[in-house]
């Protein structure tokens, strides 16, 4: 640089004027600042919105897998044990044919090209000896794909399965799925039977198989009826004794939300920096309460929980909920950002400190650019708790119950009073990550003719923790008032 | 928190120590990138990417000199980097085109004191007012800044002549510095001092 710089007078006096201009900057810049060097900040949100969508799908699959509790593959293996049965008893009889080998070739040999209908005849209750398939002469990769090198695709007399068996089974899967992958065993012998690939080449559905379908239940004969009836009979769902004790519960709570706010810390007397004499000078003896203007907001909460009864009038609970908290704070935003301070704790001496911020809102409630801060969270709980059944029978109960709530705050807006109380500030980092909330409520529940309780009533709900994290001097306790709306219903 | 722990905090990529350096300094640099940039947004922008170096940077700061000085050298860097990618730059510093340009009364804005001076900088043509702001503002050389704008020594010479003759004139007729018939001296207007 050059060491004469300032020898001359309009030198000079552009380098005094120049370096005494000051702008504040917009949040946008630190929020974009704060993004680019804490990328992995993110991450938490996202964890917690994937582990959501996870959760509803294991809800969802859940409930679907109780509906069709036996797959279709478990009854085509049924169905293959039963006929086993079903022929030893004399109803029809297997017949005594060489091996089937679906793996050596891909079609059926020449000469089994004959009518699905020869495979199957109902007036003579007998079995043929073909697995043939269609007048077209379908080919076995049309419906099954084999895994031609394994020695276990063949199908032969040492594996104890007739080709009466393969014929209930190739009857069986088109139930199925035309794209679905069998996995199944032998019934005599425990050995796997490797894939069975069904393919959609056509689709088994559309091949014109004469072979009775076995919804085609008017073409059976009366002891075929009479075998599937009891079959039927006898393998009826089983029913775990959990999910007799147990239901699901979605609920939904619509709520007004209201916050305490106390100040846990104060700034020494004696202090001697600048900032402290604005402080000190400029506190406003009036109480806490009357310093702000806050008003309730709407929140929300949603979730879902298990119910399992524990006796007669007492049942335990625990599930996944989502809550949004809100209220608003009435301010006014300021034409050009003001520097003020954050009154804080020193967390390794207890003093409070002053830590310069900057602010876009100021604390007061003029018409002029008068604006409603939204001071809300995103929380993610495993509430946890009992249901006390009060009153009621039949249909029509009454209950009283409690959670308790951990906490995981993924994300909010966070408007702090100032040191001087004079402003407020945004500032995300003094948002405690976890916290610990109750709720306390009672509800009538009515059980509707096909099976589904459903529940109303007031709940209150309370976070015992401070929504700022141990360095503000302030402390804030959210509480709501809301009904509570859910649906339960069977696993 | 003094400066001592916040560059502590900040190397060790604490988030409050970075939003209080930050605080610290911010508003001043916003004001040096303003005066490159071509309006606040693009000031933010160098601001943002400003910090961002001095954010990863920081560790190679061996307290020699003033940390706010050695904030401001990067964040400088930072300004002219961005002008450079900006083709139309390299031609606005390279053509020496004062004679051409005559400066409406107009465009001078009525804003007070340094605010005032840093408008009147900003209506300089983009090559005028980089010369003028690294040479007289920021202190660097005519060598560096050849070097810093990939410019001859002689260009940046003569640009800033021109610069300070402009900006002279800006400031003479918006009454905010004063200048004696014979004399070389300015003096400042009661409303700057």
């Amino acid at each position: 640089m050059e060491k004469n710089f300032y020898t001359d007078d309009f030198e000079s006096f552009l380098k005094d004027t120049a370096d005494n201009f000051r702008m504040y900057p917009s949040k946008k810049v630190w929020h974009g600042l704060y993004n680019d060097l804490h990328p992995g900040r993110r991450w938490p949100s996202l964890a917690v919105c994937l582990l959501l969508i996870t959760a509803i799908l294991f809800i969802g699959i859940s409930n679907n897998n109780s509906i069709n509790n036996i797959s279709h593959l478990d009854v085509s293996a049924n169905i293959l044990a039963k006929s086993k049965r079903y022929m030893s008893t004399g109803n029809a009889t297997p017949l005594k044919d060489n091996a089937i080998n679906l793996a050596s070739n891909s079609t059926y040999p020449a000469n089994t090209n004959k009518k699905a209908a020869d495979l199957y005849n109902p007036s003579a209750n007998n079995y043929q000896t073909d697995l043939s398939t269609t007048a077209s002469g379908m080919q076995v990769n049309h419906g099954i794909e084999s895994e031609a090198a394994s020695p276990s695709t063949t199908f032969s007399k040492e594996d104890g399965i007739s080709q009466t068996e393969l014929a209930l089974v190739l009857n069986i899967v088109p139930l199925v799925d035309n794209n679905m992958e069998l996995k199944t065993r032998a019934l005599k012998t425990g050995k796997e039977i490797t894939k069975l690939n069904l393919v959609n080449n056509p689709p088994l559905k559309n091949i014109d198989i004469n072979v009775p379908h076995i919804k085609d239940i008017a073409k059976f004969t009366v002891a075929d009826r009479s075998w599937i009836e009891d079959y039927a009979f006898h393998n009826k769902a089983a029913v775990s004794k959990w999910k007799t004790h147990a239901v699901f519960q979605y609920y939904i709570t619509p709520s007004v939300g209201f916050r305490k706010l106390n100040k846990n810390n104060e700034l020494p007397s004696g202090i001697n920096a600048t900032t402290a004499l604005l402080v000190t000078n400029t506190v406003n003896p009036l109480p806490l309460k009357d310093k702000v203007s806050q008003s309730s907001a709407a929140n929300l909460e949603t979730g879902g929980m298990v119910l399992y009864s524990l006796s007669k009038n007492l049942r335990l609970k625990g599930g996944f909920q989502f809550n949004y908290t809100n209220y608003n704070v009435a301010a006014n935003e300021l034409k050009h950002p003001n520097q003020t301070t954050l009154l804080l704790n020193d967390l390794n001496t207890g003093a409070a400190i002053l830590e310069p911020r900057i602010s876009f809102y100021a604390n007061s409630t003029t018409d002029e650019d008068k604006k409603q801060l939204k001071n809300n969270t995103l929380q993610l709980s495993i509430p946890i708790g009992a249901d006390y059944k009060l009153a009621g029978k039949n249909n029509l109960k009454w209950y009283a119950g409690a959670t308790l709530q951990p906490s995981f705050i993924a994300g909010g807006h966070l408007y702090a009073l100032s040191a001087d109380e004079k402003n407020y500030i945004e500032d995300p980092t003094l948002l405690r990550k976890w916290n610990l909330n109750a709720s306390l409520e009672t509800f009538l529940s009515y059980k509707t003719i096909n099976g589904v309780i459903i529940s109303a009533g007031p709940q209150f709900r309370y976070q015992f923790l401070s929504t700022y994290d141990k360095r503000f001097t302030y402390t804030e306790k959210l509480y709501n008032f809301g009904v509570k709306l859910g649906i339960t219903t069977n696993f | 928190m003094t400066e001592e722990q916040m560059l502590a905090g900040t190397i060790k990529n604490n988030a409050a120590a970075q939003e209080a350096l930050y605080n610290r300094f911010s508003p001043r640099m916003l004001g040096v990138c303003y005066r490159f940039a071509k309006n606040r947004e693009d000031a933010e922008d160098m601001l943002q990417e400003g910090f961002i170096k001095v954010f990863t940077q920081l560790h190679q700061y061996r307290n020699e000199g003033a940390l706010e000085g050695w904030i401001r050298r990067i964040v400088v860097h930072t300004c002219i980097n961005i002008l450079k990618k900006n083709k139309k730059f390299a031609d606005s510093v390279d053509i020496i085109h004062a004679n051409s340009i005559h400066i409406k009364e107009d465009f001078i804005p009525s804003i007070m004191q340094a605010k005032q001076v840093v408008e009147c900088i900003r209506i300089l043509p983009l090559g005028y007012r980089t010369v003028l702001n690294l040479y007289a503002i920021e202190g660097f050389s005519h060598r560096e800044i050849g070097q810093l704008l990939d410019i001859e020594e002689s260009t940046s010479r003569s640009q800033y002549t021109r610069a300070k003759a402009m900006l002279e004139e800006i400031l003479v007729k918006k009454d905010i510095i004063q200048k004696y018939p014979g004399k070389k001296t300015l003096t400042r207007t009661a409303a700057i001092r």
